[in-house]
């Protein structure tokens, strides 16, 4: 049994229905063919034949007019036998809830859903018995006071008599849910403050794939299996570097929501994405009362690193992973030295490396490959090749090892053209380090942490709304290099400077231009002006230039790291901006 | 026979409990035809199979053994119901319905046009005198009034062939005249009828020909007018005689050596046919009576 979540598709479910019928009918007219044969022995072929003929004829001298008339006799037997009470039960049940249902102020958040969930759960059992006493009525109550011999002394078939009664009592329960559902709406629409409407529109699920890291923050393929849940729900330990990852690969615009919080004075409209999850924590160690009641802690970190996503992959083995850690944390200088290390190690000493490290090696350079593809970027083109052509050099490696596994051959492996590939990719990385900083930003968002109830209840829900505007974090890096292109462009240009002071237009022009948020951009200004003051900057010849002759890179990776580069009102390291917004617009994603 | 609407061939039916154990041979290897456009009652004390062959006709049992033809048909073939009107011993109609409704139904079961369906159930609901209590369910209906609407119903098809379980029980003596009525004009339109009935009376004034069961057994077939003539008896009728005249009968007759001359109205009817029929059937098990036999014991019986 897998649980995986699946697109709806009508013609597989179409298809499925129709094999899962085929597959009962065959059973059952097998089944019945061997009671015949039991019943009456010999003369059971016979008999079965005759049945089966008969049953086929039914099916095609079926008549609409009877079954109509079959389907509207069940109709009026549920009015004049008053299964449509059920309404009234359902009536009075909705004008007396109102009065415990509204005194929620307590959990205000909780209004919507307990309104719906009564609705539902009051439609569900009054459904119920309205179709229990339908199906109580129609064909067994037919047989039992024998109005059905009545009916089949008249040209009507069996088969037009059950059709006909399933359908009348379809119907019945189709319109009670249709009522029920409409007043049931209206019902709650009025009943709910206007502000928590917005709640009530359907949430499409966005389910993110799941991966693991175990206690030293290593790729696992599960998590830990308490024992007593479904595998799928599996744990991360607590108060270690294990960590539970959820990939989601459709977020954008679209997923963004407004949504009200809280009541009366506090409410306030939020912007953002929704997330939503259930926990469970479980504790493996006996402990004293008050540690279970003190609950479990627990925190989200929002990230979008496509490196990790191209270079992941890279991390199967140990030989391998210096490499991939340096690729992943974006450190492309490095991550090219380690390749170059790997490369001399395939050329000079083969066979240190288990066939099984080819293997992922390969694999990871493969899906390097096409990662960096999908992105569709034409400044990434040559080191996406390069990783193609490293990957195919691994292919012919391995297909050898393999031969040579299983045939005993000894054909010399390729590990010299192996060796050199790496290189070659090696030397691509180095040379378009920029280019791959530029577009595989990492950043990463920790959302306040929040509290996992006590354990022994179980479950705790966790839903928060991630704002639209956010206190990003980009990684140092990508925020100096962001903040460096705008400024080495300008400067060269002359624009950063009116007379012997920085630019009065300049938070006009990184807004516009650069597309930064009007508080980032009078951050900017003012740190710009500070730093001018205290000499780490400087104007010579009507242009802004740092001091000593360093690039703006190193200035801004500067004060990031000093912290310099905060407001006033922030309270942290994070520079306040919608950094998102202005990423984005300033090419960071290609989306 | 080509002129046979029903033959009934070595008909038996057992009832078994669930575990196919034989509880009652309700009909033992029966066999006799209806005649096409006659009237053909179906007699016999309670439990006697009646209703069993009833429904075996129809399609409602199963047979254990035997064959029958209805209408040329077999029993479980559905579309010989297109001709056949049943009323059921018991009327088992839906109580939440009304007359009009019911009619409806039934009418709609043969797939008749809308047209014809109300001009047909106008027609049946003036015939059996529902016209006041048509639009009422029938679960307010007195027992006359559902068998009432029950004949209606079986009639909506304007059947060739009519199969009467009990058609008078529970109407009052006005029912019981126009059911008789009614059962002759079908019989003057050229249908067959076929009835069960404990009313002897009404068989004797209907039916053409009777069959008598006992325990299941086929005890007594034949037209009603010759199974009720006493052939070692001879009635006379007249207008009612003088004492004077009674006596010169009687020296005539005395002449002719014939002395146990009675002058009373005669009771040879099918009540007594009947009563003697399950008597002797209790003392002789197994025996089929010839006509000539009953008449012969109806003597036994009178002296
Ligand atoms: N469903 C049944 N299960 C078992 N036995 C039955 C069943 N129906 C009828 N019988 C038995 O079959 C025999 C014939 O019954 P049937 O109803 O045919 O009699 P009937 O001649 O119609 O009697 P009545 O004059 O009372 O209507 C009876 O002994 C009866 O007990
Ligand atoms: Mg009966």
């Amino acid at each position: 049994m897998d649980f995986d979540i699946r697109p709806y598709n009508l013609s597989s479910a179409a298809t499925s229905w129709m094999m899962l019928v085929g597959i009962l009918t065959l059973i059952s007219v097998g089944l019945s063919f061997v009671l015949s044969l039991a019943r009456n022995g010999g003369s059971g072929v016979a008999i079965f034949t005759r049945g089966l003929g008969s049953y086929l004829g039914d099916l095609f001298s079926l008549s609409l007019g009877r079954i109509y008339a079959l389907t509207k006799l069940t109709l009026l037997e549920a009015i004049r036998r008053k299964a449509l009470l059920v309404f009234v039960v359902f009536a009075v049940l909705l004008m007396f809830a109102g009065w415990f249902l509204t005194d929620t102020n307590s959990r205000p958040e909780l209004q919507v859903s307990i309104h719906v969930t009564f609705l539902l759960t009051a439609i569900a059992w009054l459904i119920l018995p309205a179709v229990i006493f339908l199906s109580c009525w129609a064909l067994p109550e037919d047989i039992r006071i024998r109005s059905l011999h009545t009916v089949v002394t008249k040209p009507a078939r069996r088969l037009e008599i059950v059709i006909g009664r399933m359908a009348g009592m379809g119907i019945v329960a189709c319109l009670v849910l249709v009522v029920m559902g409409v007043i049931g709406a209206v019902w709650i629409y009025r009943k709910l403050p206007e502000n928590s409407r917005s709640q009530l529109t359907c949430r499409v699920p966005v389910f993110g794939q799941l991966y693991f890291f175990d206690v030293d923050g290593q790729p696992a393929a599960t998590g830990i299996n308490v024992g007593d849940t479904w595998m799928y729900r599996s744990h991360i330990a607590g108060n270690s570097r294990a960590r539970a990852v959820w990939m989601f690969r459709d977020v954008n615009e679209s997923s963004i929501v407004r949504e009200t919080i809280g009541t009366g004075d506090e409410a306030k409209t939020v912007e953002g994405v929704k997330l939503e999850c259930r926990f469970e924590a479980f504790r493996t160690v006996k402990g004293s009362e008050k540690s279970v009641l003190q609950g479990v802690q627990a925190q989200y970190t929002l990230s979008s690193n496509p490196r990790e996503e191209a270079f992941g992959m890279l991390s199967q083995g140990e030989a391998l992973r210096p490499v991939a850690d340096a690729l992943r944390d974006g450190q492309f200088r490095n991550g090219s030295e380690r390749l170059k290390e790997l490369a001399t190690r395939v050329r000079s000493n083969p066979d240190e490396l288990r066939p099984a490290d080819y293997l992922g090696l390969q694999n990871g350079l493969a899906v390097a490959g096409v990662v960096l593809k999908e992105l569709k970027l034409p400044a990434l083109l040559p080191v996406q090749e390069k990783f193609e052509a490293a990957s195919n050099s691994g292919i012919a490696l391995i297909r050898v090892l393999q031969i040579n596994n299983t045939t005993g051959a000894t054909d010399k492996p390729p590990y010299a053209e192996f060796a050199e590939s790496l290189e070659t990719l090696a030397g691509g990385i180095l040379e378009n380090a920029d280019v791959l900083h530029e577009s595989l930003p990492k950043l990463e968002v920790p959302l306040p942490a929040f509290h996992i109830s006590e354990y022994h209840e179980g479950a705790a829900e966790n839903i928060t709304v991630v704002p639209r505007k956010l206190r990003f974090a980009a990684d140092y890096e990508t925020l100096a290099r962001f903040l460096s292109g705008i400024f080495e462009k300008w400067s060269e240009e002359g624009k950063l400077v009116e007379g012997n002071a920085i630019s009065s237009g300049l938070v006009d022009s990184l807004q516009k231009d650069a597309s930064v948020s009007p508080l980032n951009a009078e951050l900017l200004v003012t740190v710009l002006n500070e730093q001018l003051t205290a000499g780490t900057l400087k104007i010579s010849d009507g242009k802004l230039a740092v001091v000593d002759g360093r690039r703006w890179f190193a200035f801004f990776d500067d004060l990031i790291r000093k912290e310099l580069l905060i407001s006033q009102d922030t309270d942290g390291w994070l520079i306040e901006k919608d950094l998102l917004t202005d990423l984005v617009s300033n090419g960071f994603y290609a989306s | 026979m080509s002129n046979a609407v029903i033959e009934i061939r070595n008909l038996s039916k057992i009832y078994r409990d669930f575990w196919g154990r034989k509880k009652v041979q309700a009909v033992k290897s029966l066999s006799m035809d209806v005649q096409k456009g006659e009237v053909f009652g179906l007699l016999g004390p309670n439990g006697s199979g009646k209703t069993t062959t009833m429904k075996m006709l129809l399609g409602l049992l199963f047979p254990t053994s035997g064959e029958m033809t209805i209408l040329g048909k077999s029993a479980s073939d559905v579309s010989k119901n297109e001709k056949i009107g049943y009323l059921p011993e018991e009327s088992y109609l839906y109580r939440f319905l009304n007359a009009d409704e019911t009619l409806d139904f039934y009418g709609r079961l043969f797939n008749m046009s809308a047209a014809d369906r109300i001009r047909r159930s106008d027609e049946l609901i003036e015939m059996v005198g529902l016209g006041k209590a048509r639009r009422r369910q029938l679960k307010e209906y007195s027992k006359g009034m559902t068998r009432r609407i029950g004949l209606a119903q079986a009639l909506i098809n304007d059947p060739e062939l009519v199969l009467l379980d009990e058609p008078t029980s529970g109407l009052d003596p006005l029912g019981t005249r126009e059911m008789k009525d009614l059962i002759l004009r079908l019989k003057a339109q050229g249908k067959t009828v076929v009835m069960c009935s404990h009313q002897l009376a009404d068989v004797q004034d209907v039916c053409d020909r009777i069959a008598v069961l006992f325990q299941g057994e086929l005890k007594v077939l034949g037209r009603v007018d010759e199974l009720l003539e006493m052939r070692n008896e001879t009635q006379m009728r007249t207008s009612s005689l003088s004492k004077e005249a009674e006596e010169d009968i009687r020296k005539v007759l005395e002449k002719h050596n014939i002395k146990n001359a009675q002058f009373t109205s005669p009771r040879a009817d099918l009540e007594e046919l009947f009563l003697r029929t399950v008597r002797e059937s209790g003392e002789r098990p197994g025996r089929r009576f010839s006509a000539e036999e009953i008449a012969a014991s109806g003597k036994g019986g009178n002296a």
